[in-house]
């Protein structure tokens, strides 16, 4: 047996085994080193043993753990190596940092101090770690190592015997601040989705950042230190004493502006600590130098105590401007983001979001978490909807306003033979479905662009998934309509010559999401530069044929929604007083008053109907949009009366009103994307742009990459390589319209996108090869057709536009443009400040801007209308130069070819340039628009 | 196999250094190297150069001679908390039989023991985790294999077989 005092020895022992073997959650795991004074454990030393025994084997032979593998080695850190071993010490080099923390400091020190640590911190934010930033800070190792525990603690000398100085006191309470903000921004990070060392570094270091201790008390200290610093005024100078407590006022407002996102007011009251800090930013600017640079105060060596397997690397340096630039974007970007709190719809929340991540730069990470936290806590959405509500207030926009299907008293029924207790179920199967790939626009959309593309190719699988499952649900729930006799077979003649088809609302929804995302894909393709000059031809005709099967989809959603609507309105003028019950709750999207439609199964379509695909809907919808004094189809005019959709009728207007924008931006998005490509394919076949030599694949191969992300769609389908290439070498893309459609065209306003595909695709196999002249004709045509769209699209209030809603977005404008930078531009909060209206400065270099402006300075103030103007104005500035370059250059390019000049000749006169996709944005024009520079020279 | 961790192995007893060497694997090891610092993490993998592998390895650097100057004037008073100390009289001075190559701990233990003969101080011993390391052979300056105290007494009795069969069978049989 085992005599007690070694039985206690044992347990000793197994205390101290190091029981976490797992290297990978070391990062984020608080584990104590092992003691090397245990009594229960000995060492031996083997030195010379273990040496002599490796001396014995042979070169090349190793003695290893079986279950360690080679490939793990690799990941070792080599001791003694400089670039990987951060504790490894050059000769002479002491570990100590010899700087004193305690030393006397000026105030002009300390100011500069501060400003090094703010600059810092914005690098941090910029995606550095900690260890780089803020961390190699003396002052702030001493406030944190060890460990605080309550705030008196924490202090640079622990245990002081004489009192702090002044100046230090003020170091330490703006200190204190500095490393809470930073806890705080760190958690908010670290609970929405972001990307570990792409976006951010989480890391710190095992320091802890004093999230223990009170917001509040640390706004105390400050508050005090600023008394303290009042009372030196005389001393120390005016200047300097205010220069000093705009920062110790900024760190009191950031912790403020992070206690209020935690607990969550209302959204004003949220934004006034940011604006506070925006303003102090620009007082801190009115006072520059006065601060006196204490970079001993700054070393990498403290790296060297970090938990990482980092070596020291250089301290991040950003200026004071460069750091102030993005501080102050933090602030105007968070001011923006909280505005997202005011919800009107959810395509304008949807149009918020995307736009407001489009932004170049885009906003830092922080805010993108903050957006994610403010859409997603808890998995309410805003704070105050749940996922259901926003996706029923879609779907009832985009498909099924004022729907039985959506009627909330369905849930209610508890009867299980009733129809619409069979409804309530499916529709919820359907939500818990859908809801996922729903939310994660939001999500995708709150990621660095790179990834969105990246995550939006595989949120198109979800929904196509979505889309078939919704397929089978909506089959499912027609049968429970049928019950409830609201016929649906009548559609024959809304499409011309297809067959009769039920809405299938659900999948219709499921369908027209997927096939915005796959425009989305394409066109963050142009602004990510993925493809090369000479592929562009091709990828703007995908995306325009990506535009036009949209248009077609949305105009078959229209006519079943103007079909309902017609029918809701002949019922309720027959019956009169009964129909569109004033008594309806006040559930907002569906009006529980819809209850049962007493529809007589005849299809009516208005024989003025303007929504039958070949031609003429666009011209109806300028037609009525542009002069609001006209009824569009709806009957409806006027842009207040649907605020909310509380009656049927508010309801379908709200939903054709969306319709119609849909419509209208997939048509922009097709002419001029069809512009573009047909630019691009003059231009190659003059030879101004050639491929690169590219001994190492074939086209068709290059193909096959570019569509991967679409190949997993089944609709709509890949086109062939060969339909693909025809059209980006202008076999046939012109064909329809150029030639002898052109005049009549013309006269049709905007073809229809069935027409013109139709067209291409058997006229262009007959004819071959257009003429380049031809494809010139095409090209104008369609840029013209695309801007006047842009006037219509101009035209839309911010309802139409679904751009409601506080901070920005815009339209359901497939091509969502980034609102203004933050150089180009000040951003909103400006107004805060200043009082001055952001819009009027940067609007607009190009000439047509004028009625743009105007409509800003109609609705001024209105952050997702504005948002949304600028980006339009964006895209316009695009079609602008397209049509410039159309006229000038590729016409006289044209000319000369026409004239049999060769390629140099050419080359001599005309001049191209394909931009990159950042010059574009700084020459004012869309990213998702790469129009080349063309310039006539003239030779001598 | 003698169990005397002062003998060396000949070139011709390569099967026994390969059985031992193989015998310590997976044991926490102790390497201290050239610039003072010492390692502690288990044995992964060995090859001829002794360039030693070891697994969820931690750093710990000996304090310096001013941390122990600090701590003989402050620590008097109060000692040091909990978390890794070392105290003059354990680990570090154990090995009574510390080679002579160990050059650069020699400054550290001078310095301990200036502030032994003061008294007991307990001074912080700085660690770090640092995850895998490699530790090239030209470097290492002492290894010390631990064991836990009822393994030795165990051994030392007579019951064990030596380090092979691990603790275990060696203690509680």
């Amino acid at each position: 047996m085992i005599p007690d005092d070694h039985q206690a020895a044992v347990q000793r022992e197994l205390l101290t085994l190091s029981l976490a073997n797992n290297d990978r959650n070391f990062l984020f795991e608080e584990r104590q080193a092992p003691s090397m004074s245990n009594p229960g454990i000995i060492a031996t030393n083997i030195t010379k043993k273990f040496l002599s025994a490796c001396k014995t084997l042979e070169t090349g032979e190793i003695v290893k753990d079986g279950y360690f593998t080679l490939f793990e080695a690799v990941g070792a850190l080599e001791i003694g190596d400089p670039k990987m071993d951060s504790g490894c010490l050059a000769p002479g080099e002491t570990l100590e940092e010899t700087y004193d923390v305690n030393r006397q400091l000026s105030a002009p020190e300390v100011l500069g101090i501060i400003d090094q640590l703010l600059c810092l911190e914005m690098a941090w934010h910029l995606g550095y770690p900690l260890a780089q930033t803020i961390l190699t800070s003396v002052y702030i190792e001493a406030l944190v190592e060890p460990a605080p525990a309550t705030l008196q603690e924490a202090d640079f000398v622990r245990n002081r015997k004489t009192p702090r100085d002044p100046m230090t006191t003020v170091l330490r309470a703006y200190c204190s601040g500095l490393v809470r903000t930073c806890a705080d921004v760190l958690e908010t990070i670290r609970d929405e989705l972001y990307y570990e060392e792409e976006d951010f570094v989480t890391n710190t270091y095992r320091r802890n950042l004093m999230d223990h201790i009170d917001r509040y008390e640390i706004r105390d200290e400050i508050l005090s230190a600023k008394h303290t610093l009042h009372e030196l005024r005389a001393e120390i100078g005016t200047d300097i004493t205010q220069a000093l407590s705009f920062r110790l006022e900024l760190r009191s407002a950031f912790l403020r502006a992070l206690e209020l996102i935690e607990d969550r007011g209302s959204p004003d009251s949220l934004q006034i600590p940011w604006y506070q800090m925006h303003s102090v930013w620009e007082a801190i600017l009115k006072l520059p130098g006065l601060a006196k640079e204490v970079p001993e105060a700054f070393s990498t060596k403290l790296q060297r105590k970090l938990a990482s397997s980092m070596p020291p690397r250089p301290i991040v340096t950003l200026s004071f401007d460069e750091a102030a630039k993005h501080f102050k974007k933090l602030c105007s970007d968070a001011i923006d983001a909280i505005k997202i709190l005011d919800y009107h719809d959810s395509q304008s929340l949807l149009n918020f979001v995307f736009h407001f991540q489009a932004q170049k730069p885009q906003p830092l990470v922080y805010i993108r978490c903050l957006l994610q936290n403010l859409l997603f806590k808890d998995m309410v959405l805003l704070d105050r909807l749940s996922i259901r509500q926003v996706m029923d207030d879609d779907l009832s926009i985009a498909v099924m306003p004022a729907h039985e299907l959506l009627d909330p008293n369905n849930d209610l029924v508890e009867a299980p033979h009733s129809a619409r207790f069979a409804i309530a179920h499916q529709m919820e199967l359907f939500r818990k479905r859908a809801a996922q790939a729903y939310i994660d626009i939001f999500r995708v959309l709150c990621q660095n662009r790179c990834r969105v593309r990246r995550m939006l190719c595989h949120l198109i699988q979800d929904w196509e998934q979505v889309q078939l499952d919704a397929e089978d649900i909506d089959q499912l729930l027609q049968i429970q309509i049928d019950e409830t006799p609201l016929a649906y077979q009548s559609q024959t003649t809304l499409t011309t010559g297809s067959e009769p088809g039920y809405s299938l609302p659900l999948s219709s929804w499921a369908y027209l999401y997927k096939l915005r995302l796959m425009e989305w894909i394409v066109q963050l393709g142009f602004e990510l530069e993925v493809y090369a000059p000479d592929e562009l031809a091709g990828m703007y005709w995908y995306l325009s044929h990506l535009a036009k099967t949209r248009a077609q989809h949305v105009e078959r959603i229209q006519a079943f929604t103007n079909h309902r609507f017609s029918e809701l309105r002949s019922s309720s003028s027959s019956t009169s007083s009964t129909s569109p019950s004033p008594s309806s709750s006040s559930n907002p999207p569906p009006p529980s008053s819809y209850t049962k439609p007493p529809i007589p199964a005849t299809p009516w379509i208005p024989p003025t109907q303007p929504y039958h695909p070949p031609r003429g809907w666009p011209v109806s919808i300028s037609s009525s949009l542009s002069d609001p004094s006209s009824t569009s189809g709806a009957g409806t005019t006027g842009t207040t009366t649907y605020h909310y959709s509380t009656t049927p009728e508010a309801a379908f207007t709200r939903s054709l009103t969306y319709l119609r924008s849909t419509i209208l931006d997939a048509a922009i998005t097709w002419e001029f994307a069809d512009t573009v490509s047909v630019i691009y394919t003059i231009l190659s076949r003059l030879g101004l742009i050639t491929p690169p030599p590219r001994p190492y694949g074939t086209d068709e191969q290059r193909y096959e990459v570019r569509m991967k992300p679409f190949k997993a769609v089944s609709l709509p389908e890949v086109p062939s390589y060969q339909t693909w290439k025809g059209h980006a070498l202008g076999i046939g893309t012109g064909g329809v319209n150029a030639g002898g459609e052109a005049g009549k065209r013309e006269g049709e306003g905007k073809a229809g996108g069935g027409e013109e595909r139709q067209g291409e695709e058997e006229k262009g196999e007959k004819e071959g090869e257009e003429k380049t002249s031809h494809l010139l004709k095409f090209a104008q045509q369609a840029v013209g057709q695309a801007k006047k769209a842009f006037e219509v699209l101009e035209g839309l209030g911010e309802r139409e536009a679904f751009a409601a809603g506080g901070g920005g977005g815009g339209l359901s404008v497939s091509p969502p443009a980034p609102p203004t930078a933050t150089s180009v531009h000040p951003p909103t909060a400006t107004a805060t400040t200043s009082g001055s209206t952001a819009a009027a400065g940067g609007a607009g270099p190009a000439g047509s801007g004028n009625t743009r402006q105007a409509q800003q300075h109609q609705e001024p103030g209105k952050g997702g209308h504005k948002r949304w103007m600028e980006n339009v104005s964006r895209y316009r500035r695009s079609v602008e130069k397209a049509e410039r370059i159309l006229k000038e250059g590729i016409k006289k390019a044209v000319e000369m070819d026409a004239e049999g000049r060769t390629t140099e000749e050419i080359k001599q006169v005309v001049k191209v340039k394909v931009p990159r996709s950042e010059e574009v944005w700084e020459q004012g024009g869309h990213w998702w628009w790469i129009v080349p520079d063309v310039e006539v020279v003239e030779s001598t | 196999m003698s169990e005397d961790p002062n003998t060396t192995f000949l070139p011709e007893d390569r099967d026994d250094a390969t059985d031992w060497l193989n015998s310590l694997l997976n044991k926490n090891l102790r390497v201290s190297v050239t610039d003072g610092r010492m390692f502690w993490g288990q044995f992964k993998c060995v090859d001829a150069e002794s360039n030693i592998i070891l697994h969820s390895a931690y750093e710990y650097r000996f304090p310096t001679s001013s941390q122990v100057a600090a701590a003989v004037t402050s620590s008097s008073v109060t000692p040091t908390p909990t978390g890794t100390t070392i105290t003059s009289s354990s680990a570090l001075s154990a090995p009574s039989d510390s080679d002579p190559s160990a050059t650069p701990q020699e400054a550290y233990e001078s310095a301990t023991s200036t502030s032994s003969s003061s008294g007991k101080v307990k001074v912080d011993l700085t660690s770090r985790h640092l995850g895998l390391v490699v530790i090239p052979g030209q470097y290492i300056t002492k290894i010390e294999l631990e064991e836990f105290a009822s393994q030795v007494r165990a051994r030392n009795r007579g019951f064990g077989q030596g380090f092979h069969p691990g603790w275990r069978d060696g203690g509680i049989s």
